[in-house]
């Protein structure tokens, strides 16, 4: 790239901006699906950090820029527009207009140029230095799709960076203008996109609120626009006061009568007559679709086919869980489980022979190595899981199950777009309770996120497992399969009965783009694998850890701090005795699969991490023939259903008590699901006592 | 004439887009200004949402949605540099039934 950078004399220069110089922030922001989690990753390497932006908004990735000392990069949730539509828009703009960083990325998808742009031209209002990162530029080459860039760096009066994320191109450029934008403190000038009355009417509004602007530290430029578009956010923060007001609404009919069309659609159209005229300057090409949209097509034919649509669907998910739970997933969790009892044997062996004392060898076997251990060795099934989820997120098929199942969703009350945390929440409830951010409404979200801990997370894995080996090794496949429908159904059936109780109201727009099917890039895949795994890991080695140390504590002595030969004199059963009476009914009275119940609150994991410590069981085979002693196959049935369906973990309260705005409604889910979890564990053992 | 009542592979110019509030700003967000070229492009399997093409790009909208956009036919057969939506090449026939 040999362009000249010397435009930046004409630049104007920004008034103030006096932070502490020494660290720049860079904001990646741009369209839903155009590569911003490829760039941030290729930027930091993946690696995440607490940041400047971490307190007003916990969905935002920040991390430090790589080979760059007090460079930060933080990514924006993808949006459309700055107006405030979803939650994710609203997150977006408020840390570009109150978190002020220092230069912003914009990150455009040339294949979807008008559309990108649209949100390009909102950014460059905001009196923020700004660098575009033109993206897919190796599609764009490969279909002889040529960009004047030159040409449009000057229309835009911002440097243009043409990149490839998913390749690895033009990073560095990228990092190095963005840098340079911080450094220089240029700001994009006002380009006059607007003509005859819409102009006149941004002129006017500009010298009637300046000193407002001013004063509530907004840029003025976006504060006249967004008033021409009637967007109440920025109204109600310039805290205008009648008069102005007054003449702010004149001046608006003025226009509108002027025009024959209304406030919001005048400016719409004319940011895109603009576009689509700096398109016409810019883009030459050949063809009028490129390779990637035709193969995206051919793939929709068969994808989202009249009547093969749906059976796909179903068949990609079965898939999925038969690698997780079968093939794959299976072949590493043995691996990985002989590999943690040869371990075990061989830290048993070390302490038998230096001789310590019996109590610290049982805490640190028996609690210690049986709890965290019994964990552990599901991890294989976990990153196996999580790998095929990230596939599918990135690969575009998401919102085509949106698509494809909105219609039936809506039915139960939900709309399309409630699939996709959903289909998360297989993996985990936390990831996916945030990304009910992009649902438009509040009712949608709510509905969401109630629903959400019935799909059966990851970590009730090994709980599924560890009953599975014990009591249904040969219907281990008609058993899971149970187990993740009960929730499904459950589910449905709850939404249903919201539907037409608290939950009422009318069904909500549902306006979804589809992007073209991409190749997911393994490293995005790979990482987001990581960044699960590696939250298992620390669960197991923190929570799951300090509880099965308590847990070896509490049932290893009695109210007297005398250690006991038998756990049924122990603290620990004396609490869990008091919560026996609950399960009775269900039919597990013993003790021990009460404290279990307890334990996992922490995190579900620890139900099996409790039950091999109170067991005593070391491996897996001596973990089976002790539940036997505990269960029946029915109420180990039972004692599954109620794990799947019961409170969700600690972690995803927090979630939901942040996403819900209070602890109010996640009382109310904990309350819900409880409830909901007995009464159908309960129908399970009356239903199941009859057959059998 | 609204846009739901259009079949698919059929083109159409958007006229006005009525309804208001949220929904209306994200249409006109997403590029459904008067004056647009649109195409319909398929629709998912249970009878609703559609999937229409604009501006280069595939978007799904409900039924009541595409309802509040209104539309005038357009015959872009003619039209050889229609380039408002890439997809709808003239001498594309390829679409869904």
């Amino acid at each position: 790239m040999n362009k000249s950078r010397k435009g930046n004399e004409n630049r104007r220069r920004r008034r103030h901006h006096d932070k502490k110089s020494d660290t720049v922030s860079v904001a990646i922001i741009g369209n839903p699906n155009c590569g911003a989690t490829t760039l941030f990753n290729r930027m930091t390497g993946g690696i995440k950090q607490r940041g400047r932006f971490f307190e007003c908004c916990h969905t935002a990735k920040e991390g430090p820029v790589r080979a760059h000392k007090n460079v930060t990069v933080v990514e924006l949730p993808g949006t459309y527009s700055l107006s405030a539509y979803t939650l994710n828009d609203i997150t977006a703009r408020d840390i570009l207009i109150n978190g002020k960083p220092d230069v912003i990325v914009n990150i455009v998808d040339a294949t979807g140029f008008e559309r990108s742009l649209y949100l390009t031209l909102q950014l460059m209002e905001l009196d923020i230095p700004m660098v575009v990162a033109l993206n897919m530029m190796d599609e764009v080459r490969n279909n002889d799709i040529d960009f004047d860039l030159q040409k449009l760096e000057k229309e835009l009066t911002v440097p243009v960076i043409p990149i490839s994320a998913s390749k690895n191109r033009g990073i560095h450029d990228l990092i190095h203008y963005a840098i340079e934008a911080a450094k220089d403190k240029t700001v994009p000038e006002k380009i006059d996109f607007c003509s005859g009355h819409v102009h006149t009417a941004i002129h006017s509004i500009a010298h009637l609120i300046k000193d407002d602007a001013e004063k509530a530290d907004l840029p003025l430029r976006f504060c006249c626009t967004k008033i021409v578009e009637g967007d109440e956010p920025v109204l109600k923060q310039l805290d205008l006061k009648d008069p102005e007001l007054k003449i702010i609404d004149d001046i608006i009919s003025d226009m509108e009568h002027h025009l024959n069309t209304d406030r919001e659609a005048a400016m719409a159209d004319m940011r895109y007559a603009f576009i689509q005229d700096l398109a016409a300057k810019v883009i030459t090409r050949t063809a009028s679709t490129t390779r990637e949209q035709d193969r995206s097509l051919i793939i929709d034919k068969i994808l989202t086919h009249r009547i093969f649509a749906i059976p796909i669907f179903f068949g990609i998910m079965l898939l999925i869980f038969y690698f997780t739970f079968d093939s794959i997933g299976q072949w590493l969790s043995d691996w990985l489980g002989m590999g943690i009892d040869k371990t075990v044997s061989l830290i048993d062996n070390g302490l038998s022979v230096s001789g310590v004392a019996p109590a610290l060898h049982s805490l640190i076997i028996n609690g210690v190595c049986a709890g965290v251990g019994s964990v552990l060795s599901f991890l294989p099934r976990i990153a196996v899981l999580f790998f095929f989820l990230s596939i599918l997120e990135d690969s575009g098929y998401m919102p085509r199950v949106a698509f494809v199942m909105d219609k039936l969703l809506r039915k139960v009350g939900l709309s399309g777009q409630s699939i996709v945390p959903m289909l998360i929440g297989f993996g985990c409830s936390v990831p996916a309770i945030m990304a009910t951010r992009s649902l438009p409404s509040k009712r949608d979200r709510h509905l969401t996120i109630a629903l959400i801990p019935f799909m059966s997370c990851s970590a009730k894995l090994p709980l599924y497992a560890m009953f599975i080996s014990a009591f249904f090794e040969d219907n281990r496949v008609f058993i899971m399969a149970a187990i993740y429908l009960m929730g499904i159904i459950v589910s449905v059936l709850c939404a249903l009965i919201f539907k037409h109780t608290i939950y009422k109201g009318d069904p909500v727009p549902f306006v979804l783009v589809l992007p073209p099917y991409r190749l997911p890039a393994m490293k995005s895949v790979w990482l987001r694998m990581w960044e699960n795994v590696k939250e298992f890991i620390k669960k197991a080695f923190t929570i799951v850890f300090i509880a099965t140390i308590v847990i070896w504590f509490l049932q290893s002595f009695d109210a007297g701090m005398n250690m006991v030969s038998d756990p049924d004199d122990s603290i620990l059963a004396a609490i869990g005795k008091v919560a026996v009476p609950l399960f009775e009914p269900l039919g597990f009275a013993d003790w021990r699969a009460s404290t279990a119940l307890i334990t996992g609150l922490s995190a579900k994991e620890a139900v099996v991490s409790t039950m091999a410590v109170l067991t005593g069981a070391t491996d897996g085979a001596a973990l089976s023939a002790m539940l036997i002693e505990i269960f029946t196959p029915l109420t180990a049935f039972v004692f599954m259903v109620f794990c799947l369906l019961y409170m969700p973990c600690v972690a995803t309260l927090a979630t939901i008590k942040k996403e819900m705005n209070g602890w109010w409604h996640a009382i109310l889910v904990v309350l819900f699901q409880t409830t909901v979890a007995w009464i159908v564990a309960f129908i399970v053992y009356s239903v199941g006592g009859i057959f059998i | 004439m609204t846009l739901d009542m259009l079949k698919p592979g059929a083109r159409a110019r958007i006229t006005a887009v009525k309804g208001k509030g949220a929904l209306r700003r994200r249409l006109l967000d997403l590029g459904l200004t008067p004056g647009t070229i649109v195409m319909i492009r398929k629709v998912a399997p249970l009878g609703d949402p559609v999937e229409i093409c604009l501006r280069g790009f595939e978007l799904s909208l409900r039924k009541a949605e595409a309802s509040e956009i209104e539309v005038a036919a357009e015959d872009c057969s003619e039209n050889t540099n229609c380039n408002i939506c890439p997809y709808s090449k003239p001498e594309d026939k390829t679409s869904d039934e």
